[in-house]
C-alpha cells in the first residue's frame, strides 16, 4: 500500500475538476492504488455537493425535459473496451487506457540502463512519460528546475526522502536545495510515470547526462 | 406539498420522495421519478456549468449530465455519496470531457489492479446523510475569503493559480485559504 500519497492541494484540485489532463491520470492511477487517498478525495468531492446546493439556479430552456424524455431509449455512444490487465501489478486503468499492458510498452533506450515512452498528452512544455530504469542503478545528483511528480508503477528506489515502491507519489521541485539522487532497488526495472513542469538542471558533469536522459 | 390534515384518516400520506429515493426510482427507470429530478436539479446543474461555460455550451452540456444521470443511475450508492455529490461529480466530469478529446480519469473499481480498502464498516447512507447536513451548516458559516476561494475552485472549475490571478491575492494565500476551509469543514462534519 502507498506510503507516500499526492499533496492535499493536488487532491483538492483533482475533484474540484482544476487539473490537467496528465495530472488526472497520475492522480486516477494514485487512487486506484490507494483507498486511503479515495477516501479522502470523497470527503472533497462532498464539498462541491454542497456548494452545487447554493449554487443560483439557472432555468434551462423550454423544451428541455420533453427533448431528454425521447433520448433516454437510445443507447449510449458505443465505448472502446479498455486494454485489459495482465496480473494485479499491471499498469491501472487510468493509465492503461494510454499505455497498454505494462509488458508491451515499447520503450526507446535513452542510454543504457534508462528506457523512456512518451505518452500522446505529452507536450514540449509539458513532458509526459513512463520511465524505466535497471535495478540498481543510481541516478546522477541532480536539481529541478520545475516542478516534476513521479508515480511509481513497477520496482522501487530509495533517495533523500525515503523509500518508495508501487503506488507512491514523489514530488520535487526547484526549491530544493539539496541535489536529488536516487537509487533503483536490485530485483526488477523500475517504471515510473513522470508528469514534469519543465527541464531538469544537472549540477555535475554526470548529471548532464540525466537532462539528455529524461529527453529534454 | 399536500398536507396531513387533508388527508381522509386512513388514507397514506403523500409525502414527496427525497433526492435519494428519486434515484432509486430513476434507477428502476421511472420516467415521472426523472421528471421530478430534472425540475429540482436542472436548474443548479445549469447554473454551475454556466459559471465556466458559454450560455448556449451550458445549455447543451446540461442535457449530457441529465442524460448520464439516467444511464448511470443503478451506479448510485447511497452510502458512498450524498444525491447533490453524485451530481456534482457527474456535471464536474461532463464540464471536463467537453473540453477535451479523452473522458477525464478516474479510478475504476472494476480495474483487476484495483486495491481494495481495509475491512472497514463502509458509512451507512444514514451517516452519509448527516455528515452531508452538518457539512452543509458548516458550509454557510465559513468565513467569507474561505468560502470564494472554495467557490472558484469548485464550481468555476479555476486552477489554484487561476484563481491567484483572478482575485488578485498571492498562490500561497490562496493555497492556504483552501486548506484553512478543508480543516474547518472536516472538524465540524467528523461527528462528535
Amino acid at each position: 500500500m502507498a506510503n507516500h500519497h499526492p499533496p492535499h492541494d493536488i487532491l483538492t484540485a483533482y475533484t474540484a475538476g482544476g487539473l490537467d489532463e496528465a495530472e488526472d491520470v497520475l492522480v486516477a492511477t494514485h487512487l486506484t492504488l490507494c483507498p486511503a487517498c479515495r477516501a479522502e478525495c470523497a470527503d472533497l468531492e462532498a464539498l462541491g455537493g454542497a456548494l452545487l446546493a447554493g449554487i443560483p439556479p439557472e432555468p434551462p430552456p423550454p423544451g428541455s425535459l420533453e427533448a431528454l424524455l425521447e433520448r433516454l431509449d437510445q443507447p449510449p455512444p458505443p465505448q472502446p473496451s479498455p486494454p485489459p490487465a495482465e496480473g494485479p501489478l499491471d499498469i491501472p486503468l487510468p493509465l492503461r487506457r494510454f499505455t497498454g499492458p505494462l509488458s508491451r510498452i515499447e520503450f526507446r533506450t535513452v542510454v543504457p540502463g534508462i528506457r523512456r515512452f512518451d505518452l500522446p498528452m505529452s507536450r514540449l512544455d509539458r513532458p509526459v512519460a513512463l520511465v524505466s530504469m535497471r535495478p540498481g542503478l543510481t541516478i546522477p545528483p541532480h536539481h529541478h528546475a520545475a516542478s516534476e511528480r513521479g508515480l511509481i508503477l513497477a520496482g522501487g528506489f530509495t533517495d533523500e526522502v525515503g523509500h518508495f515502491v508501487r503506488g507512491d507519489v514523489c514530488v520535487r521541485g526547484p526549491d530544493e536545495e539539496e541535489p536529488h539522487q536516487q537509487k533503483i532497488d536490485d530485483g526488477e526495472d523500475c517504471v515510473v510515470l513522470m508528469v514534469d513542469d519543465g527541464p531538469k538542471i544537472p549540477t555535475t558533469v554526470v548529471g548532464k547526462v540525466v537532462n539528455f536522459l529524461f529527453g529534454m | 406539498m399536500a398536507s396531513a390534515e387533508a388527508h381522509a384518516p386512513g388514507e397514506p400520506v403523500q409525502q414527496p420522495m427525497d433526492d435519494h429515493a428519486l434515484l432509486l426510482a430513476i434507477a428502476g427507470k421511472d420516467r415521472e421519478a426523472y421528471a421530478e429530478f430534472f425540475r429540482r436539479f436542472a436548474p443548479r446543474i445549469k447554473g454551475f456549468l454556466a459559471q465556466s461555460l458559454s450560455h448556449n455550451r451550458a445549455d447543451e452540456i446540461t442535457q449530457e449530465v441529465l442524460l448520464r444521470v439516467w444511464r448511470n443511475a443503478p451506479s448510485y450508492d447511497p452510502a458512498r455519496a450524498a444525491p447533490s455529490t453524485w451530481v456534482f461529480a457527474i456535471a464536474r466530469n461532463a464540464r471536463i470531457d467537453s473540453l477535451r478529446r479523452t473522458a477525464r480519469a478516474a479510478p475504476e473499481p472494476d480495474d483487476p489492479v484495483w486495491v481494495p480498502a481495509a475491512a472497514e464498516a463502509p458509512d451507512t447512507a444514514a451517516e452519509r446523510k448527516a455528515a452531508s447536513e452538518r457539512l452543509h451548516t458548516a458550509l454557510a458559516q465559513l468565513p467569507e475569503d474561505q468560502r470564494v476561494v472554495l467557490e472558484h475552485a469548485y464550481l468555476k472549475g479555476e486552477t489554484l493559480s487561476q484563481i491567484s490571478e483572478t482575485l488578485q491575492i498571492p498562490l500561497g494565500t490562496v493555497k492556504s485559504r483552501v486548506r484553512l476551509a478543508i480543516q474547518r469543514l472536516r472538524g465540524s462534519v467528523k461527528p462528535s
